[in-house]
């Protein structure tokens, strides 16, 4: 690990994370953060010494009541944002705001098999960050100007004899709505608070600077008549890496073929699916049971959905809009899934909203999904 | 040891993550000064005040606040890893026995005051401005006077029924984080585009979000808290006329351009053939003179986005002056130069094409 994170262009130093948003985990020991104010990725060297080799079931009630005592905040100031496992140790990891406005800050916590909960500290540690607001659109300088007091941010500015502190903010901003890492690149998907357009991203990894990223207009079409380019809410990589299935804002499950992504620009995904009115989709996760590979989408207003990878491979790209649609779907029982990942091969660790609103973390066994 | 006396607790002044706990004996502080930090974390803890019980009933569940504890002039401090909250109630608990959980536990509160003062941010304006917006509109912009709270956003902003004032449902998409501008003081807020995009399931079971020719109001609640957790001085109304859809492409050639004369400071002023979205426009138009340099100056966007004017911080010159034309700007309903919102394939009016940047030349009129 020591050589790969030396390869890594990491350098020691703490990350200046202003608000926390999704995480992935990408070489063994890298942890990937959006950082939705700055639009901007860091990769944390994480030194976790858990053992990957033992697989273990989670099942951790009330975890946003244990996080509300541990941060010393109430529960209603408890944001989960991201969730992630780290495929060296199995460990669980949460990126979580506490609070908003001027008492809101952020943590990355690690959330143990019995549900000990332990921050991961940033002073100090090895980390890269890569912004990524630049690659949309080069041209844009534009900030708004903002006095301060104090002297904690910002810089120096005379107006005739008067000094003022200030800092530009920017008002472009992009959100990253989902991250992950395949093959030594980062593909991000996100929303920008001005143009409304699809920000699917490929960022080599080790961080080269935002002349090496690769940004895509990425369209959906709907049943054949209609295109559009939209936000990515999740996405999932499948079929060993070739195929990208993605869920939309308004609710299409889109297959594109990342074949079509190297060559950028315009790039047509199909919508094999529709979910309905009503809907976000809140999470992804791929599997694989019985040798077969699967997809699970959580959803808002609609059960957890069971899809076959290659049902997706072989569904025809949509023509008539009727409910239910498209791809084959299965619904599951579990109750108010929020987010997901792989725990390890053989299970799948869910972040479950239950109908007293308290946060659970459980892992399923895929052969029970 | 466990204190038979009342101590008291206070708040640093100087950092809002160090409460102070006073009073104790000099027996008592010699003992905690032979304790390591382990055997601190055994014997004392700080806790949420709302949690005390299930702490002490279930141990192994609740975790006291991450932070430390350290002895320091005569006082037992406590360094939280995050600063105290304002408006909560936090307890200082002494264990006499940490070996055994049933053992005797003094409790000792404390409130953080919440300080809030009175309302000093207000809502400083509502895009589109103009009365009328096409019924397939995608957003809208709320510009604040000073940084706001996150999560306010779906409670206290709405579209109405003009003349019922009742709340029409499901017009926003949930998007959460919100989409903030970096100092918090620009919120976006995106229309369903489910229901907008025409072919897609919400479009064709629950229709628009809104309906033409049915007044709407957006109403801004003053509950929309600040970044100090302050309400707003007030809260804001915004009427808006519906009109039909708006799915034709941008095109820079149906402007009206009113060119400067040479050797004045007059603005460059530009009428568009419809209102445009009034994020992208503070950014999407450029003026580079023959040699390349950007043209600098004021920039003023009436009220209706429908016309940009730039006032040149220097004299026009004899020059060939090019506008660029940033391809991605769009209209109310996310029309761009180079695309339809949510294009027909077999409307070749509507092809989308690739280009970096549009251009416009002009020369600037002799007076």
């Amino acid at each position: 690990m020591t050589n790969n994170v030396l390869d890594s262009g990491l350098n020691m130093g703490s990350p200046d994370i202003k608000s926390v948003g999704p995480i992935a985990f990408g070489p063994p020991g890298i942890l990937f953060v959006a950082d939705n104010a700055s639009a901007c990725i860091f990769a944390i060297e994480i030194n976790d010494s858990g053992d990957a080799s033992q697989q273990h079931s989670v099942k951790v009630d009330k975890l946003d009541t244990l996080i509300s005592s541990y941060l010393g905040c109430p529960r209603s100031d408890v944001f989960i944002r991201g969730m992630a496992v780290n495929p060296s140790s199995q460990e669980t990891y949460l990126s979580v705001m506490r609070g908003s406005g001027d008492q809101g800050s952020s943590a990355i916590l690690k959330i143990g098999v019995s549900g000990i909960i332990s921050e991961v500290l940033l002073d100090n540690v090895r980390f890269a960050s890569e912004a990524i607001d630049g690659a949309a659109a080069p041209s844009d300088d534009r900030k708004e100007v903002r006095l301060l007091r104090g002297e904690r941010e910002g810089e120096d500015v005379y107006f005739g004899q008067n000094k003022y502190r200030v800092v530009y903010d920017k008002y472009r901003t992009i959100t990253i709505t989902d991250m992950s890492f395949v093959d030594g690149a980062l593909f991000v998907a996100g929303a920008s608070n001005e143009e409304f357009s699809s920000t699917f991203r490929c960022i080599n990894f080790p961080f080269k600077g935002n002349s090496e990223n690769n940004s895509l207009e990425i369209f959906h079409v709907s049943h054949g008549k209609y295109e559009t380019a939209s936000p990515i809410r999740n996405f999932k990589l499948y079929n060993n890496n070739k195929n990208v299935v993605a869920s939309y804002t308004c609710t299409p499950i889109v297959n594109f073929s990342l074949d079509d992504f190297t060559s950028g620009g315009h790039v047509k995904g199909e919508t094999v699916a529709e979910l309905g009115s009503g809907n976000t989709p809140l999470g992804m996760v791929s599997y694989l049971r019985d040798g077969e590979e699967y997809l699970l989408v959580s959803n808002s207003h609609y059960p957890l959905m069971k899809i076959a990878c290659k049902d997706l491979a072989n569904q025809e790209e949509l023509t008539e809009p009727k409910t239910p649609l498209g791809v084959k779907r299965e619904n599951l029982s579990h109750e108010g899934v929020l987010q997901m990942d792989n725990l390890n091969g053989s299970e799948v660790i869910m972040l479950q909203e239950d109908s007293s609103g308290n946060f659970n973390l459980r892992s399923y066994s895929t052969s029970t999904l | 040891m466990i204190s038979k006396h009342q101590l008291h607790l206070e708040w640093s002044s100087d950092h809002s993550n160090i409460l102070i706990i006073q009073d104790w004996t000099e027996e008592e502080l010699n003992y905690i000064r032979g304790l390591n930090d382990h055997e601190l974390s055994c014997r004392f803890y700080l806790l949420l005040s709302e949690f005390i019980e299930p702490f002490l009933n279930d141990h192994d569940s609740i975790q006291p606040i991450a932070g430390s504890f350290r002895i320091e002039d005569n006082s037992l401090k406590f360094i939280s890893r995050f600063n105290f909250m304002n408006g909560v109630n936090y307890s200082f608990l002494i264990k006499e026995n940490p070996e055994n959980h049933h053992s005797e536990t003094k409790v000792y509160s404390i409130k953080r005051k919440l300080i809030k003062g009175a309302p000093s941010t207000s809502i400083l304006n509502v895009y589109p401005s103009g009365s009328e917006i096409p019924l397939n509109l995608l957003k809208i912009y709320l510009y604040f006077s000073a940084k706001m709270s996150e999560g306010f956003a779906s409670r206290c902003v709405q579209f109405r029924d003009a003349s019922t004032l009742e709340i029409i449902p499901d017009v926003f998409l949930p998007m959460k984080p919100e989409l903030w501008n970096e100092s918090r003081t620009r919120l976006t807020l995106l229309l369903d585009p489910g229901r907008i995009k025409r072919g897609l399931v919400p479009n064709m079971e629950v229709g628009y979000p809104l309906n033409e020719g049915v007044p709407v109001v957006v109403t801004v609640d003053k509950d929309f808290q600040d970044s100090a957790g302050r309400n707003l001085v007030d809260g804001i109304r915004k009427e808006f006329n519906v009109s039909d859809t708006l799915r034709v492409k941008l095109d820079h050639v149906l402007w009206e351009y009113n060119i400067p004369s040479i050797d004045s400071f007059d603005p460059i002023s530009i009428n568009f053939d419809r209102p445009l979205d009034r994020g992208l426009l503070e950014n999407s138009l450029k003026i580079v003179d023959d040699r390349g340099r950007y043209v600098e100056g004021e920039l003023f966007v009436d009220i209706g986005e429908q016309s940009w004017h730039l006032k040149p911080k220097y004299k026009w010159m004899t020059s060939d002056y090019r506008l660029i034309i940033n391809p991605l700007l769009e209209d109310l309903a996310g029309n761009s130069l180079i695309r339809v919102f949510d294009r027909d394939i077999e409307n070749s009016n509507h092809d989308p094409f690739v280009i970096d940047e549009v251009v416009y030349t002009f020369k600037c009129v002799d007076k």
